[in-house]
């Protein structure tokens, strides 16, 4: 262990000397001002932090971004940032991703990186299109989504980035939104908080190519009435008068008023803890439901790194350690 | 050796106010912010001068694209019909405040700089003349807000250019015509902040320009269009029915094209229904993929795509030369390595292409050079893919993807489709025998029946691991070796199919150029230039690989060739190198890559680099 000089660090450290380029308005300047905002909190020295990205409007996040980083490959940051992950177990690496990088080129990628529970934070910038290639739809786009490669609407089912995250058993999902910055800044901290996969979703506006997906939602005014707010243990309540909850019908969440026929006890209460409830929660989507913000499953499992070290030091247990000089003289080193 | 001056540009830029004007030979730059619809107002521009009987070319010098960054639209007029780069353009369109400073200082003496009077710094230059006009009056007269004062502020600079180089204002209400598709509330709307600029200028402005516009009949019967959708048309007449792609500059326009003629082109008369799939893939790999598995079941079917993207598809691109499985595959060549500058042009993905595949494997490649070769190459490319059975690989680049250009109408093909060896149901009845591998003609190519074929002797198994005549697999060293040896056969004989070099000769020839794609425009001009100092050359442009016999002979005709080519290594030059390679010591190679056309300039000035160096060497024997 290195000793670290315990500096008191600021959002200022944070900026980097290039000037931020994204279109005026974008949704991508709060995510990186919220960014900004909640590293200096994390006592993490900043040579410690890497950022990592792939190719698209939200991958040259990096470049602004006063750490350590790698612009990398359409798709294939994970990759890189497994590769990090696993030989350097101390850095604190985030990978900044959106929907067409994330989950049509990079898939695959995605999918591995959270299964092996990779210590990594992922944020995926979500704005249901390809920004930097002009307007095409991604795989989050909506069916029917009419744009530049669908001029007839889209016929495909698109994919939801949080029950993607879920099926691999990522150990902390969640779900934040551009423009509604102090809440983007509580779950920045509990992903950066967590040990292992953090998978963030982050709602975001592309001013250009798709104004309008987030209708809604996205007005700070309206927005306590078509979105819920979580809290572990909590029951799942909402609106600007906390007059709505949402209860279990069967296996169906259903929308209930307060005050009638129910009262706060006929309520889910959430559990981060729980990947049933955590599937229920991802599948509630606008306008039918009140999409769920925050922290919808986190649960500890050895990370990637720890089951890692956890061979080495068992086979070390076992066989010893290494010496190289014995390993030389010994015979038969060259059997295949 | 010959003796070469130095290049300078054509035009001897005069100097304001006693010299004759300039009349159809210059070069426009405007500089503005992305985003902000100046596409629009450079192209009714570019569109009226075409219009005026002049021949143009125009370029878009673009970031990788975030709204709001600098970018600069070339435009070269030219009498002559020169449409390479030019090193300076005489006039400048400053309408971006961030990037005047440098575009003045840019501009040679004598040079015209029309800026936006609005701006709160302006440089200031002796040499040059500076005219300005306000764009917030005219943003202020037509109501608009936000975004759309920037579409006036464009269509003000229209406005203005047209009083300054004397392009009538019905020019470029006919330009804005094609523009917006025959939406005269549009054209009525633009060409009225256009009117009224024009007529600003010509109260305000007291300067008679030296730069002028005179109709010619240059452009009789001609038309403008990017390689990309001329690409497209191609393949639609080529009878592409399917495409699968990932989205990647310079190559998504052509895909947009392709979703814009087929909806128009390719319905069932009977059912009106679709008979085309284009599909968005997830990546590179699964497009080349899915044109695989298309081409193979007879479909004829491309992706278009980039460096980064032909990366991807190198595995596939294997399995389709060793499977022998059609397919065409556009590769608008950008700046690279890895993500590289995404928006210049080059020609760097060469012997990449060439040699794609791990193993030993060979790949048939075309290089057009004008928006009509995209247009022929988008039909030859599926006919070299179904005769020769194998992907085929069209080298474009972001220059003439993206740009504009002056074309001849293209002709309908003259020849009907030609699918290959293909062998029916009726056939197999006759021959009573079928090997799906096996070399029976000697060129290499062997038949292939279509799934669907209902004869029990049809069926076959294709693979990517070792294999017999029979499609069987096997591991016997004489199987893998003799289907690799025929796979060699087969390429020998696309030597011939592959289209012919275009050769230009001149009898006392000092040397010889070679080059291949959009670098023929700054060599044409070059060559101009050349013969004006009295040095005579030879031109051989490729079209294709792999090379044949007209190719050798041409080299063997010269004791030394220049090649020519946008890229750092010579890549062509390799290729031809070991190809020849009796003749490899005559071949030297100029091989420039900066990200931006090639200019004649710089070929000009390579030469007489060499060409001097020649010279010292023979005077020091």
């Amino acid at each position: 262990m290195t000793e670290t000089i315990s500096l008191e660090l600021t959002r200022k450290d944070f900026v980097s000397d290039q000037t931020v380029r994204w279109c005026p308005g974008c949704g991508d300047y709060s995510i990186l001002a919220q960014m900004q905002k909640v590293l200096p909190e994390l006592g993490i020295p900043k040579e410690k932090i890497v950022f990592i990205s792939g190719i698209g409007c939200s991958s040259r996040f990096p470049y602004y971004m006063n750490t350590y980083g790698i612009h990398s490959i359409h798709g294939r940051a994970p990759t890189l940032a497994s590769g990090l992950a696993a030989a350097n177990p101390d850095l604190n690496i985030w990978v900044v991703t959106g929907d067409g990088d994330a989950m049509s080129i990079g898939g695959n990628h995605l999918i591995h990186a959270m299964r092996r529970n990779v210590d990594l934070k992922i944020l995926l910038f979500n704005n249901r299109i390809y920004g930097l290639t002009k307007g095409q739809y991604s795989p989050t786009s909506r069916k029917g989504k009419k744009t530049k490669s669908s001029p007839m609407g889209s016929i495909e089912q698109p994919l939801n980035p949080l029950t993607l995250a879920l099926s691999a058993e990522a150990t902390f999902v969640a779900r934040a939104m551009d423009t509604d910055t102090v809440h983007l800044g509580e779950v920045l901290r509990a992903a950066a908080a967590h040990e292992g996969t953090s998978f963030v979703e982050i709602y975001q506006d592309c001013v250009i190519f798709n104004p309008n997906e987030w209708a809604g939602i996205d007005d700070r005014r309206t927005r306590p009435d078509h979105v819920i707010y979580l809290e572990h243990d909590k029951p799942l309540i909402f609106g600007k008068n906390n007059d709505k909850g949402v209860r279990l019908n069967g296996f169906k969440p259903e929308v209930v008023e307060l005050g009638g026929e129910f009262s706060e006890k006929d309520l889910i209460v959430h559990d981060e803890t729980s990947q049933e409830l955590a599937y229920i929660l991802a599948h509630m989507e606008h306008p039918n439901y009140p999409p769920p913000m925050g922290v919808i499953r986190q649960v500890r499992k050895p990370t990637y790194t720890e089951e890692l070290m956890g061979q080495v030091r068992m086979a070390q247990e076992r066989k010893g350690v290494g010496d190289l000089q014995k390993l030389y003289h010994a015979a038969d080193v060259w059997t295949v | 050796m010959a003796v070469i001056e130095n290049a300078v540009e054509a035009t001897a830029v005069a100097q304001p106010p006693t010299d004759k004007p300039i009349i159809n030979d210059f070069a426009i730059v405007v500089a503005t912010a992305n985003g902000t619809g100046s596409q629009t107002a450079n192209m009714a521009l570019l569109r009226a001068i075409f219009k005026m009987g002049v021949p143009v070319n125009g370029k878009n010098i673009f970031p990788s694209n975030i709204q709001g960054l600098p970018t600069w639209y070339h435009i070269r007029v030219s009498q002559d019909g020169y449409t390479a780069r030019r090193e300076t353009n005489e006039l400048l369109v400053a309408f971006n405040e961030t990037t005047i400073y440098q575009d003045v200082r840019d501009l040679p003496p004598g040079g015209l700089c029309l800026y936006n009077a609005d701006f709160r710094s302006l440089p200031t230059r002796d040499d040059v003349t500076m005219v300005g006009i306000p764009v917030r009056p005219f943003v202020a007269e037509s109501g608009l807000k936000g975004k759309l004062g920037d579409y006036i502020a464009n269509m003000v600079y229209v406005g203005a250019m047209a009083y300054l180089l004397g392009v009538p204002l019905a020019k470029i209400d006919e330009a804005l015509d094609v523009h917006f598709k025959q939406r005269r509330k549009f054209v009525d709307s633009n060409m009225a902040v256009v009117r009224a600029a024009y007529q600003w200028a010509n109260d305000n402005i007291v300067y008679n320009s030296l730069y002028r516009v005179e109709p010619m009949a240059a452009t009789a019967g001609k038309m403008l269009i990017t390689g990309n959708e001329a690409a497209a048309l191609g393949a639609v007449f080529g009878g592409v029915s399917f495409a699968a792609w990932y989205p990647i500059t310079p190559s998504t326009s052509l895909i947009d094209a392709l979703n814009d003629y087929l909806p128009r082109l390719r319905r069932d008369p009977e059912t009106g229904q679709a008979t085309y799939a284009v599909v968005q893939a997830e990546d590179e790999l699964a497009a080349i993929g899915m044109i695989l598995g298309a081409g193979w079941s007879g479909a004829r079917a491309m992706t278009a795509t980039s460096g980064p993207g032909i990366s991807l598809m190198a595995e596939f691109a294997g399995l389709g030369y060793f499977s022998e499985t059609p397919a065409v595959i556009w590769n608008v060549q950008r700046v690279g390595p890895s993500t590289g500058l995404p928006t210049r042009t080059g020609q760097g993905d060469v012997l990449f292409t060439y040699y794609l595949g791990h193993g030993d494997t060979l790949n048939v490649i075309l290089f057009p050079a004008s928006v009509a070769e995209c247009f022929e190459f988008g039909v030859t490319a599926f006919d070299l893919a179904d005769e020769l059975q194998t992907p085929v690989f069209v080298l474009s680049d972001l220059d003439l993807g993206m740009n504009n250009w002056m074309t001849e109408p293209f002709a309908y093909p003259e020849q009907p489709m030609n699918r290959g060896k293909v062998v029916t149901a009726a056939d197999l009845q006759r021959d009573g025998r079928f090997a799906r591998y096996l070399d029976v003609d000697g060129d290499g190519i062997p038949y292939r029946t279509l799934p669907g074929n209902p004869h029990p002797l049809a069926a076959w198994f294709a693979r990517g691991t070792g294999h017999n005549e029979h499609a069987v697999y096997s591991e016997k060293p004489q199987d893998w070796e003799n289907n690799m040896l025929r796979l060699r056969r087969k390429f020998e004989t696309a030597r011939q199919l592959v289209p012919d070099p275009i050769i230009q000769e001149e009898a006392d020839a000092a040397f010889g150029i070679i080059a291949f794609g959009t670098t023929q425009y700054a060599i044409d001009e070059a060559r101009d230039r050349l013969a004006k100092q009295g040095v005579a050359t030879g031109f051989m442009r490729l079209r294709g690989l792999p090379i044949n016999d007209d190719v050798r002979a041409f080299i063997g005709r010269y004791e030394r060739l220049y090649v020519v080519e946008l890229n750092r290594d010579g890549q062509i030059h390799k290729i031809l190198q070991t190809e020849a390679p009796e003749q490899a010591a005559r071949l030297v190679s100029l091989a420039h890559m900066d990200g931006l056309p090639l200019t004649a300039r710089w070929v000009v000035e390579a030469i007489a680099a060499q060409e001097a160096g020649r010279k010292e060497q023979t005077s020091d024997d």
